[in-house]
């Protein structure tokens, strides 16, 4: 209710400059990320989002998941497809009207740390990394893994230099040594491998309960203004990942273009990706409980850090799977 | 003479609002600058205003928090205590207590001074030699000309990928970026200080017999003094405004790290309260920078 009145100040200020995005909606605005191919994005290429929603879709790159939620703080962006669970977690912790209307991705190798060859650190010494640089874009899935993993092996996070960088530069600092990790995912990802090794494998993070997905997050008043159209969009999310589970193959080329990637390296990562059905999210593996119970989880271990002043009781009411 | 009794008091003309004994006397005032007083009551009434509106809109929930932060976190009207958050004044005390990630205020706020005085330093230790040249050898200014015209224009932003690559993360990447955003400015400010001493002082001290080098260390030097000088405070402006987007190189510490990475955590207190810290800052040292310049170069608009 407060947000509604600080819009009314804005907009009474500033009219002229709203009226044409205030009035009707012409056209809906969906971020997404760059060198992170997902199975709509062959939908996103061949225009069928216009064709099925009636209106204008249009696709803004973003670098990490918090630029999105700012941008739809801002009501500039309607829809973040593929935003990490962390930014959506930060954002609805701090009271941003922000819902959780499904599962984009689920990968759990395609974002990890990568230690350079030069530092001479494993999970054996992984204490090592106190005093030292580690590059990461900070409040995110990836700096998650990264606080669970150094919990995990023991090291002080407190202690560790960690430097905020968007994956493409992470992949730049560490190909230079200037950090003795970088932690980033899709391409940039690929990129640093070539100079050291992973800390922990996909696999072991799994082993210790880390889970890694993205979400389909929605501005409150899209999801309250025009339900049918996110319906849609939601729909044709389903059939295109539905169409590229039947065939991969037939499509990897299309979202190669779309992610900006080239051909080997989309086929990598697509590899490394599932995308859970309509039906899959509506279930308790998903969001029938799983998501929910995982969310708070989230939440309290970013407190616990300090990383965040505080979480909600509950994020149950701020998940939504009937638009599905 | 003017009847002392209806003199007005020394805080009333501080306060900008009678003339001094100046300006009493000018016959004519709407149109003279110099006539304009400093206004400082209404200076002083701009302030309050600001703060009691801020004050209010705290008391009386009308901003968001996440768009606007409280004046302090406990005067705003929460829907739910439980999820108060800070405002800017109890968010100010706990960063001066317990720092911001581990790392003292006063820490970020030295290190983005540290910064740009030494982006200035080497700007100015660079910049001003070569504007020398520039202004007093035909060969120098030929040979350097091309490079600084074109490069001059370059917003020192637009350089951040290629000094990422060339040059990594740290101190050394942002003190250049500061360092190229100085150094125009000074290497200009130097060549139009050179072209700005009266010929006929360089006459007077060669008829006098003096050699080149008294000619450039007794005329040229001292009567560039006050352009170099303006070009100073420039380029300290300009790096202070320069060095929140140099520490998004790779944020770790300092006030325009502790921006962007609150920004990713929607922390809009911490990142209002480094506005107001640069804005203060920016202030100070300007401030400052007059006080220099009337200190060190007495002879500035008498020659």
């Amino acid at each position: 209710m407060h947000r509604t009145r600080f819009m009314t100040i804005v907009a009474a200020g500033a009219a002229a400059l709203f009226v044409s995005s205030a009035s009707a909606l012409d056209k809906i605005t969906v971020a997404y990320f760059l060198e992170w191919p997902t199975a709509n994005q062959v939908a996103q290429l061949e225009k069928t989002y216009d064709e099925a929603l009636g209106i204008e879709v249009e696709w803004r790159a973003f670098g990490n998941g918090n630029e999105m939620s700012q941008a739809m703080a801002s009501g500039d962006v309607h829809i973040a497809y593929s935003q990490g669970l962390v930014p959506w977690v930060v954002a609805v912790s701090n009271g941003l009207p922000l819902k959780l209307v499904g599962v984009a991705v689920s990968y759990a190798e395609a974002d990890n740390c990568v230690v350079h060859a030069d530092a001479g650190v494993t999970q054996a010494n992984a204490a090592d990394l106190e005093g030292k640089k580690i590059a990461t874009p900070i409040g995110n899935v990836t700096h998650y893994k990264l606080l669970r993993m150094l919990d995990h092996l023991g090291v002080d996070a407190s202690k560790v230099d960690m430097v905020q960088m968007n994956g493409a530069d992470a992949a730049v600092a560490l190909s230079r040594g200037d950090v003795a990790a970088g932690c980033a995912f899709g391409g940039p990802l690929q990129r640093m491998k070539e100079f050291g090794s992973e800390l922990m494998t996909a696999a072991e993070q799994e082993a210790i309960g880390i889970r890694v997905f993205d979400v389909v997050s929605v501005t409150e008043d899209f999801a309250k203004d025009h339900p049918d159209l996110l319906m849609k969009f939601m729909a044709v999310t389903d059939q295109a990942n539905a169409a590229y589970s039947a065939d991969p193959g037939r499509y990897q080329e299309t979202i190669s273009m779309a992610a900006g990637m080239d051909l080997a390296a989309t086929e990598n990562m697509l590899g490394m990706f599932s995308f859970p059905s309509a039906a899959d999210q509506k279930a308790e593996a998903w969001m029938g409980g799983t998501v929910q119970a995982f969310t708070k989880e989230v939440a309290d271990f970013f407190v616990q850090q300090g990383q965040l002043d505080q979480a909600l009781d509950s994020y149950d009411f701020a998940i939504d799977a009937s638009f599905l | 003479m003017a009847d002392h009794r209806n003199q007005p008091s020394a805080l009333a003309i501080w306060l900008g609002i009678a003339d001094n004994t100046f300006t009493r006397q000018k016959t004519v005032k709407f149109g003279d600058a110099s006539a304009v007083n400093s206004g400082r009551l209404w200076s002083i009434v701009t302030v309050v205003v600001l703060i009691v509106a801020w004050w209010i809109a705290t008391v009386g929930g009308i901003l968001d928090p996440i768009y606007w932060p409280p004046l302090d976190g406990s005067l705003y009207p929460w829907d739910n205590p439980n999820r108060a958050r800070p405002g800017v004044v109890d968010r100010f005390v706990s960063l001066m207590v317990e720092g911001y990630r581990n790392v003292p205020l006063w820490e970020h706020i030295w290190t983005s001074v540290k910064r740009v005085l030494l982006g200035v330093c080497f700007g100015a230790l660079v910049g001003i030699p070569l504007g020398f040249a520039m202004g007093l050898n035909s060969v120098a200014r030929g040979l350097l000309d091309p490079v600084v015209e074109f490069i001059r224009p370059i917003p020192p932003l637009a350089l951040i990928p290629l000094v990422i690559l060339w040059l990594g993360i740290d101190e050394v990447a942002k003190t250049f970026l500061l360092f190229l955003a100085a150094l125009f400015i000074m290497l200009i400010a130097a060549r139009a200080g050179v072209n700005s001493v009266r010929i006929s002082k360089v006459h007077a001290a060669y008829s006098l017999g003096a050699s080149r080098t008294q000619v450039l260390r007794h005329v040229i030097l001292p009567n560039a003094l006050p352009e170099i000088f303006t070009g100073l405070r420039t380029s300290m402006g300009v790096c202070w405004g320069t060095l929140v987007a140099a520490e998004l190189v790779a944020a770790d510490q300092g006030v325009g790290s502790m921006m962007m990475i609150a920004k990713n955590f929607l922390q809009t207190d911490v990142v209002v309260i480094g506005i107001i810290i640069i804005g203060a800052i920016g202030f100070a040292i300007e401030m400052l920078m007059r006080v220099l310049e009337g200190w060190l170069i007495p002879w500035k608009g008498k020659g």
